[in-house]
C-alpha cells in the first residue's frame, strides 16, 4: 500500500520562513547561553578524565571467575563454545589431578575479534565461570593479540574493584553448580 | 525369513517379527520407549526397570518390563497408558536420585541415555527429602584403555555381561546391596581384554569412558563418516569421527553381516596412525619439489621405457580402485606382495593378517607369486619400479624384499606412492604423497568376502595429493591434470563395477550399509565363531544409531 503524504500547506507569515529562522536561532542561542553560564548541565561527558557510572547489566569484556582456592571455575564443559554464535571461544580441555575436579581448561581464549558481545556464552555457562562484567568501555589494541583474550588474561582479576560484582548474568543465580540446585533452581521458575 | 504377528501397540495395529521382544517391536515401528539395560546384541537382563509397558493377560492388565516380555500374536500393548508412564517415570527417579550430574565434565554428555531419557521420559519435579548418598569412586583407573567412575554407574550390567558373555574374561562386577551396590573390578583384576574400548560405548552412562578420547572432543563437535577399519582383514564397519579435519575417534558401525556392534582395541586405538609421519610434499631424491615437476618428470622418465621394463609392486593395503587402476593402466609387470600374517588373532573378531585387502587383489586378479619379477630384477631387466602404499624396505623375512635390498642398484628408477614418511622413503627416487584411506573414497574386500565402502571423511592437507589410484593413473598414462578421466576415486569405482556382475547395479553412493557380500572364496572363518552374539537379532529391525 502506498501512503501519499501531502507537503503542509503554509500560508502567511509562515511562508516567509524569517520567523521560523528565527526561532531556530533563538533556541540556539539559548542553548549556547546556558553551556557558557552552566557548564555543569552539559550533557557531554569529558571522556577520559569524566566517566560515567556503568550499568549492573552493562556487557563488557569476558572474565573466568574462580574457586576459593584460585583455580579457575571453569570445567572447560565448552557449552559456551558450542553455543557462541561466532566461533571465537577455543578450550582445550585437560585432566586435573583431582578426581572430584577431573576436568579443567588448558587453554582458555577468546578471540574478541569475533566476539559479537552477545552475551550467550555467559547464560550457557552451568557453573557461572564466565562473565562479561570487566568495567572497560574501551579496549582496543594496536595488535590483534592484544585483543585475543588468553586463560591469564581471562583469570587475571584479584585485586580489581569489580572482583565480586555481581555482574551480567540474566538467568541464573550465582551458586548454581550442583545439581540439586539447578532442580531447585527450574522448580522455581516455573 | 521367520514369522510375521500383529500385534496391537498403543491401539494401532503393526506387524512385527514372531518372537521378537517388545523393545525391539517398538523400535522397528519408531515407537518411543527407553532403555538402559536392553541391547541388541547382549543377553537380556532387565535390570533396570525402566522399559515398562502395560499389557493385557488373561489375568488383566499388567504393568512389565518391555525387554523380557516377547510378543504374542494379538497381544495388546500400551508404552503410553498412564500405568505405564508412571512405572517409567518412577524407575527413572530412582537411576537419578544418587547420580552426580556432572555432564559438564562428563565425557559421555550428549550421547547420554540417561541425558536423553530423561529429556523424553522423565519428571522435572525434585522430591528427595534426605541427603544425597555418595558412592565416590571417581576417575579410578580401571583398564588399559578405561576409566571408571562408580558414582554415574546406573548398574545396567551391560559391560558386565559384555566382558562375561562376548570376551568371557569377566573383570567388572556389583557389590555390595541396596543403595551401596556399585561397579567394580575384581580383585586383583584390571580391565586389559583386546576388546575393552566397547565396554565404554554400551555404558549407556558416563561410568566407563576412554582415555584415549576423555577430554578431548565433546562428542557433538563430532561429525560421522562411514569407513572401515584397516588394520585387519575382517574389515569392522565403523565410524570415523572428526572434527577440525582431525580424527579424534573410531567407533564401531552396526553391521548385522559382520562385526555386530564391536570392534577390537587394536583398530580402535589405531586412529591417530592417520595424522603420523605423514608426508605432503612430493621428494625428489630427498629434495622437495612440486607436483607439477613431479608428475613431469615422471611421464618425462617413464616414456623412454618400454612397458615390460617398468615393474608395479603393491601390497594389500591398498583400496580396489588401487588394483583396478593397476590391472587396467599398469600393464602385466604389476604384483601384489602379501606379507606374513603374523598379527594377533581369535575366534572374535581379530585376524592375524594385519592388511585390509587382500581379498581385493585376489578379486582383481592380481599376481601374487613373485618369482618371475625376482628373476628380471636380479638379471638387471627392470628399469623402474613403483611401489604403491606399501613400506617395501620394511618388510622382514621377504623373499621380494631380501632381493630388492641386494640388487637395489640394478633398478635405475625407483618411485614410491605413500602417505606416509616410512623407512621406504628414504630409499628412492621420488616420493608420491597420496591420501590416506579417510582422505578419500574407496572399496574393500574383508577377509570373509564383504566389500564395503570406506567414505572421505577428512580434506587431504595439499589439494594435488591425489589417491593412489589417481596417482597411478595420471603416472602410467602419462595424463596432465586436465586430462584426467577421474577427479575422485569413487568415479574409479563407478568405472570399474562395469565390469563385474556382483557389482554392476550398485553405483559407489547406493554401495548398500552393510557391504555387498561377494561370491568368492573366503580366506578366513565368519567372525564370532563358536559365540553366541545375535541375542535379540530380529528381521525388522532398524539400525541402532547409537549403542
Ligand atoms: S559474547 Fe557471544 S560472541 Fe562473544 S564469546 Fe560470548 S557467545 Fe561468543
Ligand atoms: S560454559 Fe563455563 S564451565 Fe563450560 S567451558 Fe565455558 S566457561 Fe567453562
Ligand atoms: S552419565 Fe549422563 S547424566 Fe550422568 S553426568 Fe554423565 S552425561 Fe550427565
Ligand atoms: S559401568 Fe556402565 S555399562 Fe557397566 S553397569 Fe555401570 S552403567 Fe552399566
Ligand atoms: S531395558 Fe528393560 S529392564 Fe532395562
Amino acid at each position: 500500500m502506498v501512503k501519499i503524504v501531502r507537503r503542509p500547506h503554509l500560508a502567511g507569515m509562515r511562508k516567509l520562513y524569517v520567523v521560523e529562522i528565527l526561532g531556530g536561532l533563538l533556541t540556539t542561542l539559548a542553548h549556547v547561553l546556558r553551556n557558557l553560564f552552566f557548564p555543569e548541565k552539559l550533557p557531554t561527558v569529558f571522556y577520559p578524565e569524566n566517566r560515567k557510572a556503568i550499568p549492573a547489566a552493562y556487557r563488557g569484556r569476558h572474565r573466568l571467575m574462580k574457586r576459593e582456592d584460585g583455580s579457575p571455575r571453569c570445567t572447560a564443559c565448552m557449552l559456551c563454545a558450542t553455543s557462541c554464535p561466532a566461533f571465537c571461544i577455543h578450550i582445550q580441555a585437560g585432566e586435573a589431578d583431582d578426581p572430584f575436579k577431573e576436568k579443567y581448561p588448558v587453554d582458555f581464549t577468546i578471540d574478541l575479534l569475533r566476539c559479537v558481545f552477545c552475551g550467550l556464552c555467559v547464560e550457557a555457562c552451568p557453573l557461572d565461570a564466565i562473565r562479561m562484567d570487566v568495567p572497560l568501555v574501551s579496549f582496543a589494541g594496536y595488535r590483534r593479540e592484544d585483543v585475543i583474550l588468553t586463560k591469564e588474561i581471562l583469570l587475571q582479576h584479584e585485586n580489581a574493584d569489580y572482583a565480586h560484582a555481581p555482574g551480567y548474568n540474566p538467568h541464573r543465580p550465582l551458586s548454581v553448580t550442583h545439581g540439586v540446585h539447578y532442580i531447585n533452581f527450574l522448580k522455581n521458575i516455573k | 525369513m521367520q514369522k510375521m504377528i500383529t500385534v496391537n501397540i498403543n491401539n494401532q495395529e503393526y506387524e512385527v517379527q514372531e518372537d521378537c521382544n517388545i523393545v525391539e517391536a517398538c523400535d522397528a515401528h519408531n515407537i518411543p520407549l527407553q532403555r538402559f539395560c536392553y541391547h541388541r546384541y547382549l543377553p537380556v537382563d532387565g535390570s533396570c526397570r525402566t522399559c515398562m509397558v502395560e499389557i493385557e493377560t488373561p489375568q488383566g492388565m499388567m504393568v512389565t518390563t518391555a525387554c523380557t516380555t516377547k510378543v504374542k500374536p494379538g497381544m495388546a500393548i500400551y508404552t503410553n497408558s498412564e500405568k505405564a508412564v508412571a512405572a517409567q517415570k518412577s524407575a527413572l527417579e530412582f537411576l537419578l536420585l544418587d547420580h552426580p550430574l556432572d555432564c559438564p565434565i562428563c565425557d559421555k554428555a550428549g550421547e547420554c541415555l540417561l541425558q536423553d531419557n530423561y529429556f523424553d521420559f522423565g519428571r522435572y519435579d525434585f522430591r528427595r527429602t534426605v541427603a544425597r548418598y555418595f558412592k565416590g569412586g571417581k576417575a579410578l583407573n580401571a583398564g588399559e584403555h578405561i576409566v571408571l567412575d562408580q558414582e554415574r554407574c546406573i548398574l545396567c550390567r551391560r559391560c558386565i555381561r559384555f566382558f562375561d558373555e562376548i570376551v568371557r574374561t569377566p573383570e567388572l562386577g556389583i557389590i555390595s546391596r541396596g543403595h551401596e551396590s556399585s561397579i567394580s573390578l575384581f580383585p586383583e583384576k584390571f580391565i586389559r581384554n583386546p576388546y575393552s574400548g566397547n565396554s565404554a560405548d554400551i555404558c549407556p552412562v558416563g561410568a566407563l569412558t576412554l582415555k584415549e578420547f576423555r577430554f578431548k572432543q565433546r562428542v557433538w563437535f563430532l561429525k560421522k563418516t562411514k569407513s572401515i577399519c584397516t588394520q585387519c582383514a575382517r574389515g569392522c564397519s565403523i565410524y570415523i569421527e572428526h572434527n577440525k579435519n582431525t580424527v579424534w575417534r573410531f567407533m564401531p558401525r552396526e553391521n548385522p553381516a559382520l562385526n555386530r556392534v564391536w570392534m577390537c582395541d587394536r583398530g580402535r586405538f589405531s586412529f591417530n596412525k592417520l595424522h603420523e609421519k605423514r608426508i605432503f610434499t612430493p621428494l625428489k631424491h630427498q629434495e622437495e619439489i612440486s607436483f607439477n615437476q613431479l608428475y613431469d618428470d615422471i611421464a618425462e622418465l617413464l616414456k623412454t621405457r618400454r612397458s615390460g621394463e617398468i615393474a608395479w609392486v603393491v601390497g594389500p593395503f591398498s583400496s580396489n580402485e588401487t588394483y583396478y587402476a593397476l590391472k587396467t593402466y599398469c600393464g602385466d609387470n604389476a604384483v601384489c606382495l602379501m606379507p606374513p600374517a603374523s598379527g594377533e588373532r581369535d575366534d572374535l573378531l581379530m585376524l592375524a593378517e594385519e592388511y585390509p585387502n587382500a581379498q581385493g587383489a585376489t578379486f582383481f586378479g592380481l599376481q601374487t607369486e613373485t618369482a618371475p619379477l625376482i628373476d628380471k630384477i636380479q638379471k638387471g631387466r627392470i628399469a623402474a619400479l613403483i611401489i604403491v602404499e606399501m613400506d617395501l624396505f620394511n618388510l622382514r623375512n621377504d623373499s621380494f624384499a631380501q632381493c630388492l635390498m641386494e640388487n637395489i642398484h640394478k633398478i635405475p628408477l625407483k618411485i614410491y606412492l605413500t602417505a606416509y614418511r616410512d623407512e621406504t622413503v628414504a630409499r628412492v627416487d621420488y616420493v608420491v604423497p597420496v591420501r590416506t584411506y579417510a582422505e578419500t573414497n574407496g572399496t574393500f574386500i574383508n577377509a570373509t568376502s564383504l566389500l564395503q565402502k570406506a567414505c572421505q571423511a577428512l580434506v587431504p592437507e595439499h589439494p594435488d595429493i591425489d589417491a593412489a589410484c589417481i596417482a597411478l593413473y595420471t603416472i602410467a598414462t602419462g595424463a596432465r591434470k586436465h586430462q584426467r578421466r577421474y577427479s575422485d576415486a569413487s568415479e574409479m569405482y563407478d568405472k570399474l563395477r562395469s565390469h563385474y556382475d556382483e557389482l554392476r547395479s550398485f553405483q559407489f553412493n547406493q554401495i548398500p550399509e552393510y557391504g555387498i557380500a561377494l561370491n568368492m572364496p573366503k580366506r578366513a572363518d565368519e567372525p564370532f565363531k563358536g559365540i553366541h552374539v545375535d541375542f535379540n537379532v530380529c528381521s525388522t529391525a532398524k539400525p541402532l544409531e547409537e549403542s
